[in-house]
């Protein structure tokens, strides 16, 4: 959702996040304002050789990081945009039951443009139940409410074959229930929205980068639940919605079918010893077929140093001319240094590899790029304030 | 000769561990509180964000030392396995999905000790020099 046509939440999330300094309340007219935010400074390049191809208006080969903002570091020197991002967060807490929270982003990917991803209003029920009403992230992976903010998880990017769709945010209610259970902490939520969005990064990486397609995903209904001990933590996830692709004025595609998400996260932080599991399966047999993606990442902490490796892969199936079905996966190297508990560097490298007869912007068999992957380094600092 | 290498080992173990920095980190609250005792798994999970209610209903509201103390983290790599900046990474997580807000910062030991006398279910930890009479011992960490 754009900012700029949203003036008056505009004014709102400006002035909750501009009110308070850093991790400072402010009270004004017995309200308690707090501003926090987070900052990711990213650069990368492709390192394959060879002449560019134009693939839906983009250089490859080249490396898709962020689905939903159309982040794609093409062929061709250093780029900066895909990765980085800078995002305000403003609280207005009325009392110990209510309060206001709104979150605005920059994305680098988006041209700078400033966009409302969070504003819901939190009640509180008691201390294990709350109700949240507004608009959120869609809680679709481990780390997808997160995603913006680059301190909270390993890589320089989430794996793109995992956390590539179209929609990551909605407008609706979410009822959250945290309790402890014995020695494990348990963690509910269950979402009902839905939400609309215009001109969809996702979208212009599939039809082409000057087209505009809209995105709908109507009567979202979900639900996760998460466990956790003091090494081992899980999480189920089942959501079910409505979706529907418009390219104006007329073209409409994947028509009000239905479609059902299951997924389910293993991680564990074990000594020094860091592993991240991640699987999904999206049932869209009323519109194309299905898809299919996996994460596995293990690291090793060696003091203020994370090295790591993840492997994610993506399968497309197609009811129809399998031919047509996209599939590939992502090897990705990591160092990550924390340089104070608010600051990261991190420098990764992606191996892209496409498993598909389709070219899909890396290339194939039978293509002016036979090798059908893409190499990408990148660095990024985060902070968090 | 296996007299002197022991000796040896004991020397380089002092030089490196100096008694100072092996003395006892307490996990405190205020004197008035009706906090009496928890465990190292309770107090991982409350500083982790994963705790905020106690079985018996009490609300616990976790307070942190400086950004820049030794005390940070040695309690963190201590008592919840991950280090300062990690711990600090999941409340990034948390304060920005709306699942949870990080811990207040306390400027110092003596900080900590007022906090934790104004705030209800307040608790912090600070070095076994700084215990007086305003704070009463929950956990010890050894």
């Amino acid at each position: 959702m754009r900012i700029n046509r949203l003036s008056p939440t505009l004014t709102l999330a400006g002035l909750l996040s501009i009110i308070a300094p850093p991790g400072q309340a402010v009270e004004v007219g017995g309200i308690d304002f707090k501003g926090s935010g987070f900052l990711t400074l990213a650069a990368g390049t492709v390192l394959n050789r060879g002449a560019a191809q134009s693939t839906s208006g983009y250089n490859c080969p080249c490396f898709i990081s962020d689905y939903a903002e159309a982040g794609v570091y093409e062929k061709g020197g250093l780029q900066w945009r895909p990765d980085s991002k800078l995002g305000l967060q403003g609280t207005a807490a009325f009392n110990d039951r209510y309060s206001l929270t709104s979150q605005i982003v920059a994305h680098g990917a988006d041209g700078g443009s400033v966009e409302l991803d969070w504003l819901y209003g939190d009640i509180k029920f008691n201390n294990k139940l709350t109700l949240q009403v507004g608009r959120k992230r869609l809680p679709l992976f481990y780390y997808s409410e997160s995603q913006d903010v680059g301190l909270s998880y390993p890589w320089v990017h989430l794996p793109p074959q995992l956390y590539g769709w179209e929609i990551v945010s909605y407008n609706g209610a979410n009822l959250l229930y945290q309790d402890q259970w014995g020695n494990w902490s348990s963690g509910m939520n269950i979402f009902i929205g839905s939400e609309s969005l215009k001109d969809s990064g996702y979208w212009k990486i599939y039809n082409g980068r000057n087209t505009r397609t809209d995105s709908h995903w109507s009567n979202i209904i979900g639900a996760y639940i998460s466990l956790s001990n003091d090494w081992f933590e899980t999480r189920l996830l089942h959501i079910q919605s409505d979706i529907q692709n418009t390219t104006p004025p007329t073209l409409v595609f994947g028509n009000d079918t239905r479609q059902k998400i299951y997924g389910v996260s293993f991680n564990a932080d074990y000594a020094q010893w860091v592993a991240r599991s991640e699987f999904l399966y999206i049932n869209r047999k009323e519109s194309y077929g299905g898809d299919r993606t996996q994460l596995y990442g293990l690291g090793y902490r060696i003091g203020k140093l994370l090295p790591m490796v993840t492997y994610t892969n993506y399968r497309q199936s197609v009811l129809l001319d399998q031919t047509q079905a996209e599939a590939h996966s992502t090897t990705s190297l990591l160092l990550r240094y924390n340089l104070t508990t608010s600051s990261d560097l991190k420098l990764q490298y992606d191996h892209w590899q496409n498993h598909a007869q389709l070219p899909f912007f890396t290339g194939s068999p039978n293509t002016a790029n036979p090798i059908g992957s893409a190499n990408l380094l990148s660095v990024s600092y985060d902070k968090v304030f | 000769m296996r007299q002197n290498l022991l000796l040896r080992c004991a020397l380089i173990g002092l030089l490196l561990f100096p008694p100072g920095l092996l003395a006892d980190l307490l996990v405190v609250t205020g004197e008035k509180s009706a906090l009496t005792a928890l465990d190292k798994n309770q107090v991982r999970n409350i500083f982790l964000g994963k705790l905020s209610v106690l079985p018996d209903g009490k609300n616990v509201i976790p307070i942190d030392q400086p950004e820049s103390s030794p005390l940070r983290d040695e309690f963190y790599a201590t008592v919840t396995n991950y280090s300062a900046a990690e711990a600090n990474a999941r409340w990034a997580e948390l304060s920005f999905t709306g699942r949870g807000m990080p811990p207040r910062v306390s400027t110092s030991s003596s900080d900590v000790k007022i906090i934790l006398n104004s705030t209800p279910g307040a608790i912090g930890y600070i070095e076994e020099s700084e215990l007086d009479s305003s704070v009463k011992v929950i956990f010890t960490v050894k």
